[in-house]
């Protein structure tokens, strides 16, 4: 439901409850929470697209550069001491959640019939949200939605929306793969699936109405709360 | 707010892919209670629908771009499919 309300694939909060609560080990968790995020993501896009709330000229370069971010950093990841870059993400990620709400009601957003963002501009945003989210282990949304909307001045909705649809494209190349090796639960894949599913129905759903100064509000907490939480984990 | 346009193509057949999927894994959630090997083989069928999806997906994307003739987009679009494949092999190599 959160991953919904927000345009996040759910991850955020099933891997953390299905490590702590289910005693999952951790790559098991992340490939049912890929898994889940491609049934989320289109239940999540179907609901903002219903409201005109998905750009595919956003969409398309996202899928793109992200991907490729993606394996950038996880060929990085291997001389990048992720314990220090946690806790510089966790100061950064803070600064951002503040930024986010901080920002100008007036301030002049992103309308259909503007000019396009420029594909150079969306690709720098996306590999940078595609390698970061790689060396962090946190998906790709988490830092797309505020880029996005801070960066390229897009409305909140739009890059919510957007970024819904983006993590269903992005998840499945590391859901090939888990389910090739074998890392995937396919007996737990029903009843997570189906649950989150659900969960991101209503978030979604509620997500396209609520007003843009709630869910700024709602994201700069998940930004937050993300931030403890890699900064706990860095400095552990 | 910005409202971009909706494609009704795309809403429904996402729509479709998302019920074949949930009445698949329903399936698998109450047959694997009587018999877990079946569940396990349809929980295995909805993974790979939903995989599948995917390239279906940004198919329609492209079709989109197609009929409001933005060949650069549809062309990128099919990059995506590309990509996908391509992510997949290198993680799988590495």
């Amino acid at each position: 439901m959160v991953g919904g309300f927000l345009g996040l694939g759910g991850g955020i909060v099933l891997v953390p409850f299905l490590t702590t609560i289910f005693k999952m080990p951790m790559h098991q968790a992340v490939a049912l929470s890929l898994a889940a995020i491609m049934a989320n993501s289109i239940v999540s896009s179907n609901n903002y697209m219903k409201k005109g709330m998905v750009d595919f000229k956003l969409v398309t370069p996202l899928c793109i550069f992200a991907s490729v971010g993606a394996i950038l950093g996880s060929n990085v990841s291997v001389y990048i001491p992720g314990d220090y870059l946690k806790i510089v993400f966790a100061f950064a990620m803070t600064y951002t959640a503040f930024t986010i709400i901080r920002k100008k009601r007036n301030e002049r957003e992103r309308e259909v019939g503007d000019a396009e963002p420029g594909l150079t501009s969306v690709a720098v945003i996306a590999l940078f949200a595609g390698v970061f989210s790689a060396l962090l282990g946190v998906g790709g949304g988490i830092i797309i939605i505020p880029a996005v909307y801070l960066l390229l001045n897009y409305d909140i909705g739009v890059a919510r929306g957007s970024s819904a649809f983006t993590i269903g494209i992005t998840a499945t190349a590391g859901s090939i793969v888990y389910l090739l090796n074998g890392t995937l639960q396919l007996d737990s894949v029903g009843p997570v699936i189906i649950g989150l599913t659900a969960g991101g129905w209503v978030g979604s759903w509620l997500g396209a109405r609520a007003k843009s100064l709630v869910v700024r509000y709602v994201f700069a907490a998940a930004m937050l709360y993300l931030a403890v939480r890699m900064f706990l984990q860095g400095i552990e | 707010m910005a409202k971009f346009e909706v494609d009704q193509g795309i809403l429904k057949l996402q729509r479709i892919i998302l019920i074949l999927v949930m009445m698949v894994l329903a399936l698998a959630v109450i047959i694997g209670m009587y018999d877990a090997k079946i569940g396990y083989y349809l929980g295995y069928t909805a993974v790979i629908l939903l995989i599948i999806a995917a390239p279906i997906r940004i198919i329609a994307v492209s079709k989109y771009f197609k009929k409001r003739n933005d060949r650069r987009y549809e062309l990128l679009s099919y990059i995506v499919i590309l990509i996908i494949i391509l992510t997949a092999i290198i993680r799988a190599i590495i």
